[in-house]
């Protein structure tokens, strides 16, 4: 009986897969991914090839490639008490010659929180919560093509940008609510085979948590330097999100994040062939002595 | 359970007995012998690979129930690759070794009823009754990281249980929980690449899998900027791989019965079914971003990206082998896949400057959902005690799913010279494309001059065009000419087990 | 590509085992049928034997190469080689019968049939043929006739029977009158010429049964020999009827 029960076994899983969904869709790939503003293909710059190096010959417009980093801060209080975040966001973009829009490409998030000292006489040291973006979503380099509402070559004009992580196929992706785990809006965008995308807690517990997210940011008009190496500006921003699996059940819970107002956006001119992977190695020398500082 | 189980018939009895101890030095250096299947032409006849293996393989067997195996290979590649002066300061660059564990498992035998067996580990199992060439064999991928080690598998995790209940019967079921893919040559690259002139101008790039008249609205578009004007930067190929669900596991199941013919001879053959995901990457989807150069007018960088996917397949098998009772007869063996395939839909898009060039979105079916079929059969016989001959016909080499490249026909034929009392050996191989007659040609001589040494110099020569014979048909490479299948070489291998 | 060659040499390696019981008395006015019947009984008159070999082989220059292998048998059908040295350590062979044998190739983890044409060839210049190596009782397979005898020795004449698998035309057969030994075979071709002779000598004790443990074969055209050492023989060890099964030959044990 046995024998029988094995292979039986090895039919059913082969129907029940066979009845699954067994088409791979090339074109709706690349329509979830650019149709939606999102995309998980890989922007491969020059592979990282050459040195790294900043601009530093004057241009005459916006057009170019630049680094970005993007710092919002805000609380969250997923004890109660008052924590302070700082997300660092890292990005590339693209502007095009006739200024039509701005194409930015995900490289990192960078995240820092600061909570008060705890403990009966709240004198231990704070606990300082870590963690980071899996590789996967980082490999992935999502992308979003942003149109200007009229072309734009002077300065970078006020624009919102939606990020998705791990979602598509949103009716109305800037504020429909979140899907619950299961729905088949919610994708492995950074294929790493767990669904959403993944982030790597490793303080105070470790584990990863499979989580999607919407990131709104509103920037307000960025101002180039008379070289047009630099555009500044400040943004407002959103974050909605929503732990839909983890590692350890202890990390499914997410608290809401409370936007601040002091938020900035800060872009470098950098070469075309400028990578993330250089400005992952690199950041703190891109961003260094920003004007007006 | 396992200290349930008693040893019986002839028992173990010291810890000699118990272990066996095996493995094999080997030294293998190439030399390249052409200068036109590299990466820019001119640049060959040189030394190409150079690898010193030392291989160990332990067996510890407590009692006749039970077996343990442990297999490991250590690599060292003799080609220095240091680049920058910090890199002398290790061994890291210098003297690159890696570490491979070929198989890892444990085996029990008879238990937990007499008639069944079964395997636990890190394993490479082998079905099918041909040389090489199994279609209904898809338990394991394919290791062609060395493309001269042809019959290389890549390991993994499964679970085996075999079960003979007649001495005329026996069924194998298997359970892979996670996909591995096959590994692939390094010339794979060349597959993707974009070809330039000496001075960087643009001359070809590849055909992706699409209709002849969508190619050419791709053409088209280059067409509108001078060669030397369109900087490709290099394609980015990235692997779409399966999650660790469930759903992705692999299945399969084989049934093998033992028939006596009589005075004819006697008949070995085989059922199968398997359900898992084809091996080798298969296009899925293409984007060209183009850039305009804000500082030059005309000028446009180019990146190609491309997501290659592995698609699920379910593969209904059959095989079987002959043995005539007479001698004159050959040895006769084939096997017949039906593979029930993932349908895949190729997309591409072309995106100017951020911008989504609708004009030249394009799809076509890659992979049809129609099954097809893969299949070998040949023949063997040894005519007299110096010459030994065999030859398959194999339809669908080991990388083809029937997508836009089709499934092609191949002869390979063996032919083994043996002299000075087996001393020596020449054997000459071919696999032969017949639809693009294309071929490569591996002829090699053997010397065994001890017991347990095997010295070999052979050579690796891929014949066909390295331009596709269609530039603008995806099908139309040459499958040996093209670059991808890898330089021709000589080389020199010794040999010894232990 | 198919290994067959190593396929054959696992046949031949296999080949003719020289056992006998100890101190059998000769018996006079037997028949060569009866003489034949007792020699088929020193060699497979046990439940099962464990055999450990080394066979070398020698050119016509001199030179040699060594294997070791050992030899499992069940009765006069079964039969199991092990090869434990070389280039072909792990390689197993099953015989079946007189033309029913399997290999197992480690290389390709593979089990396969032995086919018939492969049977009749040689390897590595080694004097046996592949079909040597099935288990037999002579005493069935040949028409025997008395050629002559001296003090030690009957000479029997065994012409084969049409059945019996074997490609000579006959065999001269050298049973020794006191212990039923195979000492020796005359191996006639087709063309009725002398092939090969094979002989064997140094009777030896092992755990109280006595065989002959050197067996030289020597091809008379080529001056080629090969030459089997019996380093150890075990009887009655109690080995199951799955051992000799191709299951058992992939397990490896």
């Amino acid at each position: 009986m046995l024998e029988h029960k094995g292979f039986l076994l090895v039919v059913i899983i082969g129907l029940l897969a066979g009845c699954g969904d067994w088409k791979a869709d090339g074109p709706q790939y690349l329509r979830d991914t650019y149709g939606s503003g999102t995309s998980c293909l890989k922007d491969s710059a020059n592979n990282g090839k050459g040195d790294v190096r900043v601009t530093t010959t004057p241009a005459q417009s916006i057009a170019g490639r630049w680094a970005v980093e993007v710092n919002q801060h805000g609380t969250i209080a997923p004890t109660g008490e008052t924590w302070q975040l700082y997300l660092t966001g890292l990005y590339l973009a693209n502007i095009p010659p006739d200024g039509s829009g701005v194409y930015f490409t995900f490289c990192d998030q960078l995240m820092h929180v600061t909570t008060p000292p705890f403990g009966p006489d709240k004198k231990q040291n704070p606990m300082r919560p870590q963690s980071h973006i899996g590789q996967g979503l980082k490999d992935a380099m999502v992308s979003t093509w942003v149109p200007f509402s009229k072309p734009s070559l002077n300065s970078l004009p006020a624009i919102n940008v939606l990020w998705l992580w791990g979602l598509r196929n949103m009716k109305d992706p800037w504020h429909d609510p979140l899907p619950d785990k299961g729905d088949s809006r919610i994708w492995d965008q950074d294929g790493d085979g767990h669904p959403g995308v993944t982030i790597v807690v490793t303080k105070p517990l470790t584990g990863d948590r499979y989580m999607i997210r919407r990131g709104i940011w509103k920037l307000a008009k960025g101002t180039p330097d008379k070289d047009f190496l630099w555009i500044t500006g400040t943004l407002k921003f959103q974050i909605d999100q929503k732990a839909i699996g983890a590692s350890d059940q202890l990390l499914m819970t997410v608290a809401p994040v409370t936007p601040k107002n002091d938020n900035t956006y800060l872009m470098r001119r950098v070469p075309g062939n400028f990578t993330c992977q250089d400005l992952l190695t690199h950041k703190d020398s891109v961003f260094a002595n920003p004007p007006g500082k | 359970m396992l200290f349930l189980l008693v040893p019986e018939g002839v028992k173990a009895k010291n810890w000699t007995d118990m272990l066996d101890f095996s493995g094999y030095v080997q030294s293998d250096i190439r030399f390249s012998i052409e200068d036109y299947r590299g990466p820019r032409n001119g640049d060959g006849y040189k030394f190409e690979t150079n690898r010193n293996d030392v291989d160990f393989r332990l067996r510890f067997t407590p009692n006749r129930k039970v077996e343990a195996i442990v297999d490991a290979r250590i690599r060292f590649y003799g080609i220095n690759r240091a680049n920058r002066i910090a890199e002398l300061y290790g061994w890291n660059k210098v003297d690159r070794f890696d570490f491979q564990l070929n198989e890892a498992y444990l085996a029990v035998h008879g238990w937990p009823s007499e008639i069944m067996d079964f395997k636990l580990g890190r394993l490479i199992e082998q079905w099918g009754t041909a040389d090489l060439f199994n279609p209904t064999d898809n338990l394991n991928a394919r290791d062609f990281s060395d493309p001269l080690d042809y019959t290389a598998k890549v390991p993994n995790q499964m679970l085996e249980i075999d079960l003979y209940p007649t001495d005329w019967f026996s069924l194998s079921l298997v359970w892979v929980p996670v996909f591995k893919p096959s590994l692939l040559p390094p010339s794979t690259d060349y597959a993707f690449a974009v070809e330039t002139s000496r001075d960087g101008c643009f001359v070809s790039a590849p055909a992706p899998p699409l209709q002849r008249y969508q190619v050419k609205a791709l053409e088209n578009m280059f067409d509108q900027y001078s060669p030397c004007e369109l900087h490709f930067n290099t394609p980015q190929i990235n692997v779409m791989k399966p999650g660790l669900d469930i759903s992705n596991s692999q299945a399969g199941a084989r049934a093998h019965f033992d028939v006596g013919l009589g005075d004819v001879g006697d008949l070995g053959f085989s059922l199968s079914y398997y359900y898992g995901r084809f091996t080798f990457p298969v296009a899925y989807t293409a984007v060209a971003k183009l850039m305009d150069d804000p500082k030059k007018a005309g000028v446009m960088d180019v990146d190609y990206l491309v997501n290659v996917i592995y698609p699920r397949m379910q593969v209904a098998g059959f095989d079987f082998s002959f043995s005539a009772a007479s001698q004159y007869v050959p040895g006769i063996f084939g096997e017949l896949a039906v593979i029930f395939p993932e349908k895949v839909i190729f997309g591409l898009g072309v995106l100017r400057n951020g911008n989504v060039v609708n004009s030249l979105s394009m799809s076509n079916v890659n992979v049809d959902s129609r099954p097809f079929v893969k299949a070998t059969f040949g023949m063997d016989y040894t005519f007299t005690s110096w010459l030994y001959m065999n030859v398959q016909y194999v339809r669908g080499f080991f990388d083809e799913f029937n997508d836009a490249y089709g499934i092609h026909n191949y002869v390979v034929p063996d032919i083994d010279f043996t002299f000075l009392d087996s001393a020596f050996k020449l054997r000459l191989s071919a696999a032969w494309n017949v639809d693009d007659l294309s071929a490569a040609v591996f002829p090699s001589i053997i010397w065994v001059p001890a017991p347990s040494v095997q010295m070999t110099l052979g050579a690796w020569w891929n014949l066909g065009d390295t331009k596709p014979l269609d530039p603008e048909s995806y099908a139309g490479r040459s499958k040996f000419g093209q670059k991808a299948a890898g330089r021709s070489v000589v080389y020199l291998k010794g040999k010894l087990n232990w | 590509m198919r290994k067959v060659w190593n396929l054959q040499y696992v046949l031949i390696l296999a080949s003719i085992l020289v056992i006998g019981m100890p101190d059998v008395q000769a018996q006079t006015k037997l028949t060569p049928i009866q003489i034949l019947a007792k020699m088929d009984k020193t060699i497979s008159g046990y439940k099962d034997q464990v055999m450990k070999n080394t066979m070398t082989i020698t050119n016509e220059k001199g030179e040699k190469r060594s294997y070791d292998f050992t030899v499992m048998q069940k009765g006069t059908k079964k039969r199991l080689v092990r090869f434990t040295s070389g280039e072909i350590k792990g390689m197993a062979l099953l015989v079946l019968g007189k033309s029913k044998a399997f290999v197992y190739l480690p290389g390709f983890k593979k089990v396969r049939r032995v086919a018939a044409h492969a049977m009749t060839q040689s390897f590595a210049g080694s004097d046996f043929t592949n079909e040597d190596s099935t288990p037999r009782a002579w005493s069935e397979m040949c028409i025997p006739s008395l050629l002559k005898e001296d003090k030690d020795h009957w000479y029997i004449n065994c012409k084969l029977k049409p059945d019996a698998g074997l490609h000579y035309s006959r065999l001269v057969m050298m049973v020794g009158k006191k212990t039923f030994f195979e000492d020796g075979v005359d191996y006639y071709g087709p063309d009725g010429k002398l092939i090969k002779k094979m002989r064997s000598s140094h009777p030896k004790d092992f755990h109280g049964v006595k065989i002959n443990s050197v067996v030289v074969m020597t091809d008379v055209r080529t001056g080629h020999s090969t030459r089997l050492d019996i380093h150890d023989f075990k009887v009655n060890q109690g080995l199951p009827d799955s051992m000799f099964t191709v299951r058992q030959l992939k397990w490896g044990m």
